[in-house]
């Protein structure tokens, strides 16, 4: 999808320095994404887990 | 008709001026032949992303001697190190970024570019040529935005600047610049406008040597 659009925005909730994705393993290079939004994954969101992150 | 006498810049000369117009950020693909010397002029304080069209993304050139990997080279089958950051991909996705306008500038060597932008660099139309075009076509109408770096005549001292190309196209209306080891061009609807010329060049001398009209834009 992110080949299709003209602006490509990603929710991730990680984000690594550079280096440490191995360029094998990159499914989605760079150059198709113009944004980067980083978001805390559901299960760690308060109140919707019974443990604590 | 004067004859002034003019510097003639070198291939490295021509490569470090269109360097300096690739902007911080911009993801580029470098032609096979003069284009690649390119990479070794951009400044380390911008960020410019080299693609190769057989699958890297943010490259630099040239290993250490001794340090080659040879299952690491790019499109020019040269070898290269990879920054971190970079990524491999097949062609398919190769070709996707350069079709689907995701490459910002491409820079490529031509044979002749005409005065619409029209360009010819994969033959020269002679018989026993190995039809080699490579990646060209499809740079040449995808890429946002194309440069040409090549000398301004031939060895033989034809122009490469005409105003109808003679020899087999490789895509119409799609060069944006050209840098020459004489001037700078910029491919307009207005025509050719030439912006800067080599110390002691005079228009009229470069008219000369160009087989399309060009419009003095140096002021």
């Amino acid at each position: 999808m992110a080949m299709a659009a003209d602006v490509t925005i990603a929710q991730v909730s990680q984000t690594v320095d550079l280096g440490e994705l191995d360029p094998e393993h990159v499914i989605t290079p760079g150059i198709f994404v113009q944004h980067v939004v980083q978001v805390q994954p559901a299960s760690t969101s308060t109140g919707l887990s019974d443990t604590a992150a | 008709m004067s004859h002034t006498s003019y510097t003639v810049l070198t291939r490295d000369q021509i490569a470090e001026r269109a360097a300096q117009d690739i902007p911080d950020g911009a993801y580029v693909n470098l032609g096979i032949g003069l284009p690649t010397k390119i990479a070794q002029y951009l400044s380390n304080d911008k960020d410019v992303f080299l693609h190769s069209e057989n699958g890297l993304l943010a490259f630099r050139p040239s290993p250490a001697k001794g340090e080659e990997d040879p299952e690491l080279i790019n499109a020019g089958k040269e070898y290269v190190t990879m920054l971190d950051g970079g990524s491999y991909f097949h062609h398919g996705d190769s070709f996707a970024m350069m079709r689907g306008g995701h490459i910002d500038i491409c820079v490529l060597g031509a044979f002749q570019v005409a005065a619409n932008g029209d360009l010819a660099n994969w033959s020269t139309g002679a018989e026993d040529a190995i039809p080699a075009v490579g990646g060209a076509m499809d740079l040449a109408v995808g890429a946002k935005k194309v440069f040409v770096m090549t000398n301004h005549i031939t060895k033989t001292g034809d122009p490469k600047i005409v105003s109808e190309l003679t020899y087999p196209v490789t895509g119409k209306n799609c060069v944006d610049r050209i840098y020459t080891d004489l001037c700078v061009i910029d491919v307009t609807d207005k025509g050719l406008l030439v912006t800067e010329m080599v110390d002691g060049m005079s228009f009229l001398d470069l008219q000369e040597l160009t087989g399309a009209m060009l419009i003095d834009a140096t002021q």
